[in-house]
Parts: structure tokens; sequence; C-alpha cells
């Protein structure tokens, strides 16, 4: 997401602000080059590893692609439930769910659904929730 | 229900503690007088119109404090409007107190007060606390009573003695604000018996029985689990700062002496040492680094004394009819029944820790909060044969900035049988014998010790090749040292091959020093990793150099992160990482092998891993 605007100022201050030495010409392409590559590659490569999964019991995710992490929270544990979405989450029509449990280790995301989907999962989330007391804190 | 106040004897504390304040501006005030040649006797007074209007200043907020402090107990929650400058109402439902902190400093001892602090749950910093300060000890025992035994309020609510207006047959313990007798010298009954540890003690098995949660409070013994004994005073010089501690107390105190004008560090001084130091560098530096340890030394055994002093961890049964467990097992080594996986068993007791020799402290922990123990073996600590017991429990606040010592410690540095016998008591249940884990962990971490050994060596020796092939030379003559390199010294060396020498040598040197150490650390890591499932928690293990063994109740696991680095891909490894409301958040198996890691997983917590298991491995999908 920010691949490209920093390749582009990389750029612009290599050809506003340098007296155009070849080197650092080589080094900046590169690092565009590098920037673009990976707002090509990133998406597609999240997209191929990112998973995740409702059951009535638990929320489950997976992401990472070097590092593997998958995470698993029960329902009955589940404190808050939140959606967002971001500018250009809009244009795209996607949201994130955020699913906060009663440990400080972080919450679950899942990064990227369809906002419609994200809306009818975050309201299932919550039915679900609040048919399941307690929070274990 | 009518509001308290906090006792107006806070007043007279706030007055001793700025005297505390006045010494420094008064050391100020006669140095610059001093200097400016006024008599003795105007400086005198001088000084003491600005001892005045310190201590004066103090008393006058600690009034407006006071004056705009309220609290009250009702049944459903606890409530205190505090704030000078910004006003604050805040409130607390009583069911979510989960720990009961008092504090008293020897001033506020002497007056019969003491600081209450009751941890409300929650991870922000100010939510996450409600502080008293102070009131007086018989009243902060039985706030504390009837807060943590969740019994109603009764002696509070009942037994308040605003409307009526007369005194209890106490004394007048419950009227915070309205008993305005005066400070330090007409001091009522509750002040005089707060003052010993033993006598305190009395009175507060006297106010359960008068005021506590009725009958019930003098018919159930509170169980003492360990005490301190002084032996365990060998343990305390055994970490880090016995060492470090003498040079940091002297950087400490650079600062004051400073502005006193003693010029510790001036070139005379400097010059005067080094000279001591170098003249017989045999002698001197070994008595130097002597010195640095035993001040180190002693320091550690004071604080120990001082903190610990008075220690015992107490258990004080739950109330009665409420469905719990029978104190025996407690002090006996009876195993409690193997529970229902997944679900807390009922706990109603309060953990107590009583400590300090002068500025007395004791947490009360509610049990249904505690979510396990931490024993914790830093590496000192481990090779005199100590550890100490933490407790792991949700709604302990961590440890704020400027404040060293952990909220949530149990016990003192003492020997590890003691303190395994103690975690499976707080934790309520035999802790199981760790696992090993595979030795392709200890491969990663030995291979981990060679790469930081190895790694300055490569880039030593990468050096000594450039500058042979004359690569430093011509960078040199490019100006690339400045003006070092006009000095002409450094091309010399570079010249005659010296500063190639040295590459080589350190290129050697290095990973001689560093790889036994690094190795040593990688054994010392494999060993210390360890995973168990008892009936009731799960146990992980590990760390190199601080060895830390947690027993989690599975009940309280509320989530698993499993993560898989590419390296632990290789390697069969995986990190399973139980989430949880308490301590630290999340609790670390590392390492373990990727079938067991995830099996263990899967047996702690039933059914809440097994959708997304595949056995034999992760599902992919």
């Amino acid at each position: 997401m920010l691949a490209v605007p920093v390749a582009g100022a990389a750029v612009a201050a290599y050809w506003l602000f340098t007296g155009h030495p070849a080197w650092l010409g080589v080094l900046v392409g590169g690092f565009a080059g590098c920037c673009l590559a990976l707002a090509v590659a990133g998406p597609r490569a999240s997209y191929r590893v990112e998973r995740w999964e409702v059951t009535d019991d638990a929320v489950y995710t997976r992401k990472g692609w070097l590092t593997h992490t998958w995470r698993v929270a029960p329902m009955s544990r589940i404190q808050t439930v939140d959606t967002a979405r971001g500018p250009v989450q809009r244009l795209f029509g996607l949201a994130d769910v955020t699913v906060t449990t009663a440990s400080a280790a972080g919450p679950i995301t899942i990064e990227g659904l369809d906002h419609e989907l994200a809306a009818e999962l975050a309201a299932r989330l919550t039915a679900i929730t609040q048919a399941t007391p307690g929070d274990a804190t | 229900m009518s509001w308290r106040r906090l006792p107006r004897r806070s007043l007279a504390v706030s007055a001793v503690l700025s005297l505390g304040a006045v010494v420094p501006v008064d050391v100020v005030v006669v140095r610059v007088l001093h200097g400016r040649d006024w008599t003795w006797g105007a400086i005198a007074a001088v000084a003491a119109v600005t001892a005045v209007l310190v201590v004066a200043g103090v008393v006058a907020y600690d009034v407006t404090r006071l004056r705009a402090t309220r609290w009250r107990l009702t049944r459903e929650r606890l409530e205190l409007r505090s704030g000078v400058v910004s006003r604050q109402h805040r409130s607390v439902p009583r069911d979510r107190v989960r720990s009961v902190d008092l504090r008293a400093d020897p001033v506020r001892r002497a007056f019969g007060l003491t600081v209450v602090k009751i941890g409300t749950g929650g991870h922000g910093d100010e939510g996450a606390e409600l502080t008293l300060d102070p009131l007086p000890v018989s009243e902060a025992e039985a706030l504390r009573r009837v807060l943590l035994s969740g019994a109603p309020a009764g002696a509070f609510l009942a037994e308040d003695p605003v409307p009526a207006g007369a005194p209890s047959r106490e004394g007048e313990p419950l009227r915070g604000g309205e008993t305005s007798r005066g400070s330090g010298p007409s001091r009522g009954g509750e002040t005089s018996r707060g003052s010993g540890p033993s006598r305190e003690d009395e009175a507060s098995g006297e106010r359960g029985r008068s005021w506590g949660d009725g009958p019930a409070g003098a018919a159930r013994a509170v169980e003492v689990v360990v005490r301190l004994r002084w032996p365990w005073v060998r343990y305390a010089p055994l970490t880090v700062w016995s060492f470090a501690g003498a040079a940091l107390v002297l950087g400490v105190l650079y600062k004051p002496l400073d502005a006193l004008g003693v010029e510790v560090f001036s070139a005379g001084t400097a010059a005067l040492v080094w000279g001591w130091l170098t003249e017989r560098p045999w002698v001197t530096i070994p008595v130097v680094l002597a010195g640095n340890v035993a001040a180190g030394v002693t320091g550690a055994v004071l604080i120990f004394v001082e903190s610990w002093g008075g220690y015992r961890l107490e258990r004080e049964p739950g109330r009665p009819g409420a469905p719990g467990r029978p104190a025996g097992p407690y002090g006996g080594a009876v195993e409690p029944a193997v529970e229902p996986c997944g679900r807390l068993a009922p706990r109603d007791g309060r953990w107590r820790v009583r400590r300090g020799l002068l500025t007395s402290r004791s947490l009360t922990l509610d049990e249904s909060r505690l979510r396990g123990a931490e024993i914790r073996e830093p590496l000192l600590l481990r090779l005199g044969g100590g550890a100490r017991v933490k407790a792991v429990a949700t709604g302990l606040g961590k440890a704020r900035e400027g404040e060293t010592e952990d909220v949530a410690a149990l016990t003192p540095p003492l020997p590890r049988a003691e303190a395994a016998r103690i975690a499976a008591l707080v934790a309520g249940g035999r802790l199981p014998e760790p696992v090993p884990h595979p030795a392709a962990a200890r491969r990663r971490r030995v291979r981990r010790a060679l790469i930081v050994a190895g790694a300055p060596a490569v880039a030593l020796a990468a050096t000594a090749t450039w500058i042979r092939n004359g690569g430093a030379e011509a960078w040199v003559r490019g100006g690339g040292l400045g003006a070092w390199a006009r000095d002409g010294a450094v091309r010399a060396w570079i010249g005659d091959g010296t500063l190639e020498a040295w590459a080589w040598g350190a290129a050697a040197a290095v990973p001689l020093l560093v790889l036994p150490l690094a190795l040593l650390v990688a054994v010392a890591g494999y060993r210390g990793l360890g995973h168990g499932l008892g009936g009731r928690h799960l146990l992980a293990r590990s760390g190199a150099v601080v060895r830390r063994t947690v027993a989690l109740d599975r009940g309280g696991i509320v989530g698993w992160t499993i993560t898989q680095s590419y390296l632990q891909r290789r390697a069969g490894l995986l990190t399973v990482s139980a989430t949880t409301a308490a301590g630290d958040g999340h609790y670390d198996v590392v390492d373990v092998g990727g079938d067991t890691g995830l099996e263990l997983a899967a047996r702690a917590v039933p059914g809440l891993l097994d959708p997304f298991l595949v056995r034999g491995g992760p599902r992919t999908g």
C-alpha cells in the first residue's frame, strides 16, 4: 500500500535534489523496483496465505508468509467485535473485522473482507457472543 | 449512603513528609546566602522562613486535596470523587475488584494510616486502580475484607456511624473525615494498635470479629502458608545489581553532590584517582572491584531486609456456604481432584502477602482471579539454587514507571523446592513435570550461538583482508578518515602491517571469547525449555538467562496463537502461545515439536483447536 508512494518519493528526491550521480541512480532505481515488485506481489502473496474461518465455537485466522501465525479465540471469550473501513478500503468495498478477547496479547484481525460479508460476520459474532456469558477475566 | 472523607491526620503526615523537601531547599538557601556574605543569624532566619513556607504550602495543598476527596461504598459500587485541579468521579462495580493493596511508610504507620490501592482489572494505566490515600489502618483493613470477601458490605453499610453520630464502641473506626480528633498527640485506639506487626495482626483479627464479615470472620482461621526464614537472605545478593549497584549509586549520588558543590569528578580528583589506580594496578583494581561488590552486596541485603522483613504469605478461606475447596489441601500435600478440563474450579479464598520492615505492604488477591503461578529463576539466583514465585492473576497492574518492585511477587528469593511447593499451592494443584523439547530446538540454539560468535570473526577477517589488499590505504589516502589521517600515525600503522595484525588477532580472539559463552547460553536455553499438561494446568518453561516456569490454569486460556517461522518450519518446530487475561497476556511454549505442540494445545483446551486440526500437521486451508 505504501510501496508506490515511497518509490515515487525516492525517485522524485533523486531527480530534484541530487546531481544525478550514476551509482545513486542505480541504487534508487533498484529500490523503486523492489518497492513496485512488493506492491504487486505482496497482496497476492498475502491473499494466498491468509485464511479465516468462523465456526459456532471459535474464530480462527492464519496469516504470514515467512512466519506462519495461526490464531484461535473461542466464542465464549470474545469481548468486542469491531469492523473498520479505511478510505481506500471503501473504494474497493472492503472492511476489516477485529475480534478482541480479554487477553493483552492483542486482538485477532480478519483483514480485507467484502464489506457486506464483514457486517454480516460482525452481526453473527455479536449474536453468538451475547449468547455465551462470561469472558474469563 | 453518605460520602466519607479521608482522615485529617493525613495533614500531619504530609507535614512530616514535607520536611524531606525542606532539607535540600534549605541547603541551597544556605549555600547561596553564605556565598553573599550574609551573617549566620540572617541566614538562619531566611532558612527558617523558607522551611515554614514549604511545609505550609504542602499542608495547604493537602487540605484542598482532602476537601476534594470523598468516597463511599454502596451495595454495588465503590465510588471515589477526587482531584484538586480536574475533578474526577470514579465508580467501580464491587465485583470488579480483584486486589487490595495496603501500603504504609514509617511516617504513616506512626500515625496509624495506610494507603489503599484497589485494583480493578483492565489494562489501562489510569483506569486500573483506585487509590485512597490514606485511610486509618482499621478502616482499610475492614474495607479490604468487605471488598474481597464478596459479602454484603455489612459493617460498612449497616454500622455506618455518620447519621447516628455516636462513636462505636471501638472508638470511631469508621468515621473517616468526621474523626477530626486532631493529629499525632491524641491518637485513638486504632492508631496505637496498628503500630507493630504482631499487634496489627491481633487488631485485624479483632476487627474481623467486630465488624468484618460477621461471625464467619472470626470462625475461620487464616492459614499461614509460608513465613520469612532469615537464612533466605543468602539469596538476596544473587542479582546483577550486586555487581552494578555500587557504580550506579555513585552515578545517582553525583547529581545532588554536584548541587552541593562537592565536585567529585573534577580534573584534580580524577587525576588523583587515575594516578592511584595506575601506580599499582594489580593491587588497586581488585580493591576497587571488591569494594564495588561489597557495597552492592550490602545494598542488596539491606533492601532484602527492608522489603521482606516480616514477610508472610497467607490464605484466607472463602466465605461460608460458597462451594469452595476445603482448606486442608493447601496445608498438606494432598492433590486436589482433577478438574473437568477447560472449566475453572470454584476457588473463593484470598491470598495475602504481607511484608516490609519499615514500610509495611500488604497485597490481597482474590483467589478466583488467580490463573496460575510463575516460578522465576534469574541466572545468578538459579546458580545459587534459588527461585521466586509470582502470581499470574487478572487485574494486577503492571509495575508502573519508577516502581522497581514487582506487584505480583508472592515470595522473596527462596530455595527452589520451597518455591515449587508454594507455586503448586497458589496454582491450586500439583504441577506437572516438564517434558523436554526435541533435539532440533537445541540445534537451533547452538546454530544461533555459532552465528553470534562467527559473524564478528568473519567481519574482522574480511577487514583484515581488505587492509592487506591495500583497500584501507587507498581509502585513507582518499581522505576517508578526515582529520585523523593527516596525523600520519594511522597511515604508519597501516603501512607496517600493525593494523592488519590486530584485525587478524581480533578475528581469532573474539570467537574464542564469545563462543563458549554463547554455547553455554544456548545449552542453558535448551535445557530450560519444557512443557507439561496437568489435571489443571498447562506448564510452560523457557528462558536461558531468566528461566520462567509458568503454570497456567487451563480454564484461564482464552485462545491460542501458534507461530512458525521459516527456520522453525524447516526444523519441524513451532511456538504455541496460550493467550489469557492474566499476567503477561500470553505464555509461550517455545520451540516445541510440531505435532506435540498442536496436540498439547488441543488437549489443554478440548474442543477449541480440534475443528481446525488435521492430525499430523496444521491444516493448510
